[in-house]
């Protein structure tokens, strides 16, 4: 019985931190596919989703609607976290990377680092150095199975996270919009030609991919209880790790990489020493650039991209 | 023209302030209006500067007035450039040697800051500008080096002369460990891959407790002397020395490099 439901326990919480690290992958692989731009200020990006889910979530806290209107709030958390961080990624797109869009690659990624930096700390500025806390709204009642406690908090965010992949994959698949993201992203010039407006379909990129980041951002501030400035750097170099390993590019690729970097991630803390965790990561990130550069699920990765 | 620009300025500003009130308002739960509403004034007043600059040089006075003339930069360039390139070198050398018998300790401390960073920075330039590699844990090479000098002084005594080659060849050695497996990549992965070392040799850095001291730090290494015994007093001025003369010694090799047979291996990388 102990060791079953110990390690069903673990492939939970693998899931769970395997869901929101391909939350964040999602983000970044939308965004490279179309522009083959490492978007670093993605990690900071969701780090201000998790601001405003906090100052959403405590704002209803104080006027006691989290207790009479439970989904509602959920709903507003999470909405206007994701609007937030929608119209920040399009703001930043409009400011430091759509003018250095036929500039060399160098100048793109320099570009990206130093908008990074700059979120970063004007998070710092403006919300302080310290942690800030969550309210904490789900509590600590949940179900078991076999053997294996999950709470409802965990529950919640496995589900919304299944479902926003499953949307983002349906918009993508059927839309007229998806459509044109996925002509964007095969060849750019050509979708131009083609009259896809290419503007507003890099702008839906980065109001989807960020809203996304930001929505994975208000599940870990609720999950672990606390924010702070500077956490999306890791989340984005573990999530950029799972973008590459799953294809970079490739929508299911995402996901597969984040499941399997938050399974990696969980299984060795659970058996070997937790603190080198993070270095276990980045290792699996330099074998798969390694032995297979263009990922699992990715199509060849041509010269000029690698 | 000037009714689109403003037009603009409006939709930016308002997007501004989509932007910044939440964000800077609400540090904690009640929402601190001045604050929020003097940063995003900022903003709104850089904006409206830049937008300000771009309708006077599209109006058609400027154009007809300023138009043909250099920008003010490039004249004082240009004069500066009739100037022969070795009086510079000597200025720049005797600015040099005065800067610290001048300067109070804290000047001396920033200047010491500045020549670190040169260092750091003419490294940085072989392998991302002349090499066109994004290197993003080029910083751990950094790391490498000071831990190098201070676990060999703090546990056998080395003095600072002795560590410095050997931090140098740790470094390179460094370089070819994290080179031989990145260097088949390009471009992004590159960079992704080496900002990866970088994090793993903070990380490594941060746990391995006993020989490090993880997050604490390493304390109390000797400071670097010439002559023996150390300088109490004067030690900074020559560590400022040091690394002057350290500079002048590897700028011409540097300036060298390019010209010589390696350019077209690391140049051809970069094109």
């Amino acid at each position: 019985m102990g060791n079953t439901s110990f390690i069903i326990q673990q492939l939970i919480n693998a899931l769970f931190l395997g869901s929101i690290y391909a939350l964040i992958a999602l983000g970044y692989t939308m965004v490279y596919g179309i522009i083959e731009l490492i978007n670093f200020a993605h990690g900071e990006l969701f780090t201000a989703g998790a601001f405003i889910g906090i100052i959403v979530l405590s704002a209803l806290q104080k006027f006691g609607f989290v207790e009479t209107h439970f989904v509602l709030t959920l709903f507003l958390v999470f909405g206007t976290a994701m609007a937030y961080v929608g119209v920040l990624g399009v703001a930043i797109e409009h400011v430091a990377y759509k003018p250095l869009r036929n500039a060399s690659r160098l100048a793109a990624i320099l570009s990206a680092l130093g908008m990074s930096i700059f979120l970063s700390n004007g998070m710092m500025l403006s919300q302080g150095v310290s942690d800030r806390a969550y309210p904490a709204i789900f509590g600590l009642k949940g179900l078991t199975i076999i053997g294996a406690r999950v709470t409802y908090g965990q529950v919640f965010i496995i589900v919304l996270s299944l479902v926003l992949m499953v949307a983002l994959n349906m918009f993508v698949k059927w839309t007229k919009l998806g459509k044109a993201m996925r002509a964007t992203a095969q060849n750019l010039n050509m979708a131009r030609m083609l009259g896809i407006d290419i503007n507003r379909t890099i702008r839906v990129t980065f109001v989807i991919g960020p809203a996304l980041g930001a929505a994975a951002g208000v599940m870990v501030g609720m999950y672990y209880g606390s924010v702070r400035f500077d956490m999306g750097f890791i989340y984005m170099i573990k999530a950029f790790a799972a973008a590459i390993l799953g294809g970079i590019g490739s929508i299911p690729g995402a996901v597969l990489g984040g499941m399997i970097i938050g399974g990696v991630e969980v299984l060795w803390s659970a058996f070997l020493p937790s603190e080198w965790k993070d270095v276990t990561t980045f290792i699996v990130l330099i074998l798969v650039l390694y032995l297979k550069p263009s990922g699992i699920l990715g199509e060849h990765v041509s010269e000029t991209r690698v | 023209m000037a009714k689109s620009e403003l037009k603009k300025f409006i939709l930016y500003s308002f997007f501004l302030a989509i932007l910044i009130l939440p964000m800077v308002g609400f540090p904690s739960t009640h929402f601190d209006a001045k604050r929020a509403f003097a940063v995003w004034g900022v903003f709104v007043g850089v904006l409206a500067l830049g937008m300000l600059n771009k309708v006077v040089r599209q109006s058609s006075a400027y154009q007809n007035n300023f138009q043909g003339r250099q920008p003010l930069t490039d004249r004082v360039s240009t004069q500066f450039k009739k100037i022969p390139a070795r009086y510079w070198i000597l200025m720049l050398l005797a600015g040099v040697a005065v800067y610290p018998l001048l300067a109070n300790n804290y000047m001396v401390d920033v200047g010491i800051t500045c020549l670190i960073y040169i260092v750091l920075g003419l490294g940085l330039n072989i392998v991302v500008g002349l090499a066109g590699l994004l290197d993003l844990g080029y910083i751990a090479f950094y790391a490498v080096g000071a831990y190098t000098y201070s676990l060999l002084n703090l546990n056998f005594g080395m003095s600072f002369w002795l560590c410095l080659p050997i931090g140098m060849l740790l470094g390179a050695v460094c370089g070819c460990i994290i080179g031989y497996p990145t260097l088949r990549m390009r471009g992004d992965y590159l960079a992704i891959v080496t900002m990866g070392f970088g994090e793993i040799i903070r990380l490594v850095l941060n746990n391995w407790d006993k020989l490090t001291k993880g997050p604490n730090g390493l304390l109390g290494m000797a400071k670097p002397s010439i002559m023996y015994p150390s300088f109490s007093d004067g030690g900074l001025k020559w560590a400022t020395y040091t690394l002057k003369s350290s500079e002048i010694f590897t700028f011409p090799l540097l300036l060298y490099i390019p010209y010589r047979r390696l350019d077209g291996h690391w140049c051809s990388k970069a094109r």
